[in-house]
């Protein structure tokens, strides 16, 4: 799978805005070291080692690991065996998403195509981003896109370009049209809305809106 | 009627996807940059939006200010990657993460940066990982590069992007007005007003839809439609009074 030209040198991929934690902050772990034990990464990442276990034992049965020998760890009577592990399969800085069992987990790409398609469209509106954001295996629906966009919107990604403007029967009248402002391209990773309903950004790892108290916290 | 969920079928959307595919799917030796171009309003957005969303393809979209380290910075902050202090390094971190992640690059708006050394850049990249390119732009796009001839060599094909037909206009129809049903001459109508050009097209079955449901029709054809008016791209003329 990795084909690196013969003769370079790895270039050196550090994740923009330096916020790694959890998962991302294994997988970095392990790109750096490349041979390791679980006490390896947990030196280098301070992640619980059950969190570490897991996500290994998710990637070996993936293919991205592969077990490369056992080392002898800590000193009598508690000595025992470790198993160290080599990356086999490295596919850059975007961390692997697997199931504990190996599974490549997909959950997501609708919103991850919502947000790639808004960069593209820059200027949209619903129905445009449902069109743009859809393919065969991840249809968006009109609710989804609408949420989206409310959250968006509600944390200042986008901005009201054109007011709705209700027409004399239901259907009729203009949708509301957004534009996307480029400095709000954060990077590759979708905001996304919790179930609190506040939008969280993962490139910048912050809570970038959050409902005001006097909206209850709304439903 | 089936309903349609994706731009996929659209006749720009299939060409420019299964060039994309095409190019992924190369023998080794075979250059790995497709050309998609055509002139502007022929739904060249929705093309890349669907083999992007497709391949996770990583997106930018060029801008005539950009120098050479601006468009570097673009395609890492699109890869989430922690850009480097040179040029050449980023270069490097750009290939590295395109050889891995084993996903395609899409660079839209290329004529913006033609000018600017940004083929000699693109073609860097392209040599350190073999990564499959994506290019979009206007008509003139393929003429424009001829002068970036080691640039041109690495291109596997010039996608040349078409006019809207019948068919899209349906397809269009569908997805962005589902609940009017619109017969065949009505299509044609549309198309031919609309000159083929994707984006007017949009426009005017917006125009029918909301004088459908205004009006009451659950389908237009022609004689319905009568001579009411669609957008042609052209001023409006004043009619006498």
């Amino acid at each position: 799978m990795s084909k690196q030209q013969p003769g370079r040198k790895p270039a050196h991929l550090k994740p923009a805005n330096g916020v790694t934690t959890g998962r991302d902050s294994i997988w970095l772990a392990i790109r750096k070291l490349v041979r390791f034990t679980t006490m390896d990464i947990e030196n280098e990442t301070r992640q619980p080692l059950s969190t570490i276990r897991t996500y290994v034992q998710g990637l070996e049965r993936a293919g991205y690991l592969k077990k490369a020998g056992e080392k002898q760890t800590g000193t009598l009577p508690q000595q025992h065996r470790a198993t160290i592990w080599e990356l086999i399969n490295d596919i850059g800085i975007e961390t692997p998403r697997v199931t504990k069992d190996g599974k490549a987990v997909t959950q997501g790409r609708k919103r991850e195509n919502m947000w790639r398609a808004i960069k593209i469209l820059n200027d949209f509106d619903a129905i445009d981003l449902i069109v743009h954001a859809s393919t065969e295996s991840d249809p968006v629906s009109l609710s989804t896109a609408k949420e989206y966009i409310k959250f968006l919107h509600k944390a200042g990604y986008l901005v009201l370009r054109q007011k709705s403007q209700p027409g004399n029967k239901p259907g009729t009248g203009k949708k509301a049209r957004y534009r996307f402002l480029p400095s709000k391209n954060t990077g590759p990773l979708p905001p996304m809305i919790q179930r609190v309903k506040h939008l969280y950004d993962p490139n910048l790892g912050e809570v970038v809106w959050s409902p005001a108290p006097e909206e209850g916290g709304d439903a | 009627m089936e309903s349609i969920n994706t731009v996929a079928p659209l006749k720009n959307v299939a060409l420019c996807a299964r060039a994309l595919q095409r190019a992924m799917d190369r023998p080794h030796h075979l250059p790995g940059i497709v050309a998609f171009y055509g002139p502007s309003g022929i739904g060249k957005s929705m093309a890349a939006a669907y083999t992007a969303n497709k391949h996770r393809a990583y997106y930018v979209e060029a801008k005539s200010s950009w120098t050479r380290k601006a468009f570097l910075v673009a395609v890492l902050t699109e890869m989430g990657i922690e850009p480097a202090k040179t040029i050449s390094d980023m270069v490097d971190q750009v290939a590295e993460q395109l050889v891995k992640s084993n996903r395609p690059m899409i660079v839209d708006e290329m004529d913006h940066i033609v000018q600017k050394s940004a083929p000699e850049l693109i073609r860097d990249i392209y040599d350190a990982s073999g990564a499959t390119i994506l290019i979009i732009g206007e008509e003139r796009l393929e003429n424009k590069l001829r002068r970036w001839e080691r640039f041109h060599n690495r291109v596997l094909e010039w996608v040349q992007g078409q006019y809207g037909d019948i068919e899209d206009t349906r397809l269009l129809s569908q997805l962005y007005a589902p609940d009017t049903q619109f017969a065949p001459d009505m299509l044609d109508h549309l198309r031919r007003q609309s000159d083929g050009i994707v984006s007017r097209i949009c426009i005017n079955i917006e125009k029918v839809r909301q004088e459908a449901l205004a009006t009451g029709w659950e389908s237009v054809d022609l004689a319905t439609w009568g001579n009411r008016p669609l957008y042609t791209g052209t001023a409006p003329i004043r009619e006498a009074v």
